[in-house]
């Protein structure tokens, strides 16, 4: 995996210190590097050993006792039936699903550029993206955080090359450009604290649209 | 309470125990960021604000915490 979530980042996931949008954009990188995972399950583990260490209360033995007793009365759950994306989601991680309403489509945004907008609670724009090989996104910078994880194909930009799974942190003010790799549509989650601000030619007319949320 | 002790390690599997003894070799600093994280729910950002530290003392400090645990981990895997 060339590009990696931060390691801080997954630690404010790890403690669940993280608004929807960023949780989710972490959730999809972890279920798709094994790298991330092992990070976070070490992570659970530092917190619950953390927890642990807290107080010292000794538990006491009767309610020991009694808490297995009660666990032995409760029926075992069958197991939750594997993850089946529904037809035509397939790139979509088991995470991504319960955001996956009927309704959510894609509209198409510009030739070659579609996106899906996702509703989930708290300031952050979440969407996915969806642009042909060769499409780029229009000029933009940064104005508050943004998150993005490759989900099918893949895209390069002026920091690098972006597969499945990789993770990339919004550059701050520096402009980019990502353009989608050859192959297979790229398909990315985006989140995004604030509109961003466009700066190509195209910027000054699509700029209404994207503070309108119409893009 | 040993009988207590190993159903937990049953429970949350080897790594919970390890890294409780790990915890030890955690630096006060690192430490502080970190439980910050977990018991007050707390983003790394708005750890740093509290702490009034630079975000970037911050990021080393949970890089660096993180790099021992991962370590004294995989050599125990190894």
């Amino acid at each position: 995996m060339s590009h990696p979530a931060p390691e801080e980042l997954l630690l404010d996931y790890a403690a669940g210190a993280l608004a929807a949008g960023p949780a989710l954009a972490v959730a999809l990188h972890v279920a798709l590097d094994p790298a991330a995972r092992r990070t976070v399950e070490r992570l659970g583990a530092l917190g619950g050993a953390l927890i642990e260490g807290e107080g010292d209360t000794a538990l006491d033995e009767a309610l020991l006792q009694s808490t297995l007793a009660r666990l032995d009365g409760v029926a075992v759950e069958p197991r939750p039936a594997p993850y089946m994306p529904r037809p035509g989601f397939e790139w979509a991680p088991a995470p991504l699903a319960p955001h996956l309403g009927p309704q959510t489509r894609w509209r198409r945004v510009f030739g070659g550029f579609e996106e899906m907008r996702l509703s989930l609670p708290g300031e952050h724009r979440v969407s996915l993206l969806r642009l042909e090989p060769g499409r780029g996104l229009p000029m933009h910078r940064h104005v508050g955080e943004e998150f993005t994880v490759v989900l099918q194909g893949g895209y390069t930009d002026s920091t690098g090359d972006y597969g499945v799974g990789d993770f990339a942190v919004g550059p701050g003010p520096e402009q980019h450009e990502p353009i989608a790799d050859p192959g297979d549509p790229c398909i990315a989650l985006i989140v995004v604290e604030k509109p961003i601000v466009l700066t190509g030619p195209f910027g000054r007319f699509l700029n209404p649209l994207v503070r309108r949320g119409v893009i | 309470m040993a009988q207590g002790r190993e159903i937990k390690s049953v429970l949350a599997g080897q790594t919970y125990t390890r890294v409780k003894e790990l915890l030890v070799g955690l630096s006060a600093d690192q430490l502080v960021v970190i439980r910050k994280a977990f018991f007050e729910d707390k983003t790394h950002t708005v750890i740093a604000e509290e702490l009034k530290l630079p975000l970037g003392t911050v990021k080393s400090r949970i890089r660096l915490a993180l790099g021992r645990l991962r370590e004294a981990l995989e050599k125990d895997e190894s």
